[in-house]
């Protein structure tokens, strides 16, 4: 019986660092989204663009990530 | 009975599993969406069904683990087939009815390994092939989407403290994304094993070259069967999956779905035969745990985890008893469809006296076979 134990540690590598790196930025874009603006809705001003603007940054560099995700999981984009 | 009737029969058979494999998983993308309330009910299994079919139609690799590396399939008859997905869809069907969200895969390999063991011995089993590509998988993935999802969750809590509250509707719509990419990743893993199943079955009845990929009319009638499936939505499942364990929130649902989304799509690359409900109840244990380790049901996870152990063995015998039945010719497949068609009718038929569906899915955190006295009874699944 011959166990293929380097392709199921990078299994289990793979979906503890990607999915803490996923969670992470997702709190993060979460958390400066809803903390750029006050309670009754306006915003803060410049630090809050700032913030906001991070956020967005952080999604769209999330987003990224899940097509790669796809391209991985797609065998006609690699082999 | 001629070869080709019989495999045609096989064929439909295995396209009743992929249905049932549809509903039965269709939990495992959408159930925190939906118990959170991301999605509602009707949209969340719709988006599950479009997406598990495209996800079958996109990857092969498990399905030739299936096909020609876990059993020997120039051992393997048409009616070894036929009879393990008689055990595969009978179990699928049992656990479906107390609401049991156990691994249709597991269910599918057990049916088979069961059938074949009873006809061809142990000379038509692999072993290494079963214990490196499916046990081993099966007890590390959960425990690694599991352990995942305590730290990401409880990583994820620390960042948004001051900002809980506000933070969980962006988590709402984040959802949206992840449980669809769960829903994806599903497709690619489970749309496959039907695919592998049918190819067996035609290499078995000599119509198709030993190892070779499945065909395509076979990837396709695959990947509707398990839209189709997906669509009618499998809500007992899905209240034990969504509810079952703990009361989930927007953030926890995210980090359950993309540890399962990232553990599917690495096992699916790398051609292990995951079952993607061990991997995704993990991770919502998981998450459970790593905001409220006091309110998690710990009886229901029991009761699942028992269901995990006994699916390999408890289909295996199914499908080895249904195996001898079916190799006594033609009468012994006659009588093992009555048999499998008389088991769907009754399971249904129990299930129709308490209906959980898209209405009622999040009215209770658990899922009785008969109704509560004080309840009234539910139309729907």
């Amino acid at each position: 019986m011959k166990v293929n134990w380097l392709a199921l540690a990078e299994v289990a590598g793979v979906t503890f660092g990607a999915t803490v790196a996923l969670v992470v930025l997702m709190a993060i874009a979460a958390r400066l989204l809803a903390g750029s603006y006050e309670d009754d809705g306006s915003s803060r001003g410049t630090a809050a663009v700032v913030e906001r603007g991070v956020g967005v940054a952080i999604l769209v560099v999330m987003g990224l990530m899940v097509l790669f995700g796809i391209y991985l999981m797609v065998p006609y984009f690699h082999d | 009975m001629s070869v080709l009737m019989l495999v045609s029969i096989v064929i439909i058979v295995a396209l009743i599993f992929d249905f049932t494999n549809g509903f039965h998983d269709a939990a495992n993308a959408m159930a925190t969406s939906v118990a959170t309330g991301a999605l509602r009910p009707k949209t969340a299994v719709l988006i599950a069904a479009v997406l598990n079919l495209v996800g079958a139609l996109l990857s092969t690799e498990v399905a030739k683990t299936i096909s020609s590396g876990m059993v020997d399939d120039t051992l393997v008859t048409p009616e070894m087939v036929l009879a393990g997905l008689a055990g595969a869809i009978l179990w699928n069907l049992a656990t479906w009815l107390v609401g049991m969200p156990s691994s249709s895969s597991h269910a599918m390999f057990g049916g088979l390994i069961g059938a074949v063991l009873a006809n061809a011995g142990l000379a038509g089993i692999n072993g290494g092939v079963i214990v490196s590509k499916i046990l081993l998988p099966a007890v590390v993935a959960p425990l690694v989407a599991g352990i995942t999802a305590v730290v990401a969750t409880r990583l994820a809590y620390r960042i948004i403290r001051n900002h809980a509250g506000d933070s969980k509707p962006i988590f709402k719509h984040a959802q949206t994304v992840s449980a669809s990419m769960v829903a994806l990743a599903h497709g690619t893993s489970d749309g496959q094993k039907t695919m592998g199943v049918i190819t067996l079955v035609l290499v078995a009845g000599g119509f198709q070259a030993s190892g070779s990929r499945p065909q395509l009319w076979v990837i396709l009638v695959a990947a509707i069967a398990l839209g189709i499936g997906t669509y009618s939505g499998g809500w007992r499942i899905m209240r034990t999956m969504g509810r079952g364990f703990a009361d989930i929130e927007a953030p926890q649902g995210f980090t359950a779905e993309t540890s399962s989304m990232v553990a599917i799509l690495a096992s699916s690359h790398f051609g292990f035969g995951l079952s993607t409900t061990h991997v995704t109840a993990g991770a919502i244990m998981g998450t459970g745990y790593a905001r409220t380790p006091d309110e998690v049901r710990w009886a229901t996870a029991r009761r699942m985890l028992t269901a995990w152990l006994l699916t390999l063995p408890a289909a295996g015998i199914v499908g080895a008893l249904a195996g001898l039945l079916a190799h006594q010719g033609t009468w012994g497949v006659v009588a093992l469809l009555v048999v499998l068609l008389g088991g769907i009718v009754g399971l249904v038929w129990l299930a129709s006296h308490n209906a959980v569906s898209h209405d009622n899915v999040n009215d209770d955190h658990e899922v009785k076979i008969r109704p509560k006295a004080a309840s009234t009874t539910n139309q729907g699944e």
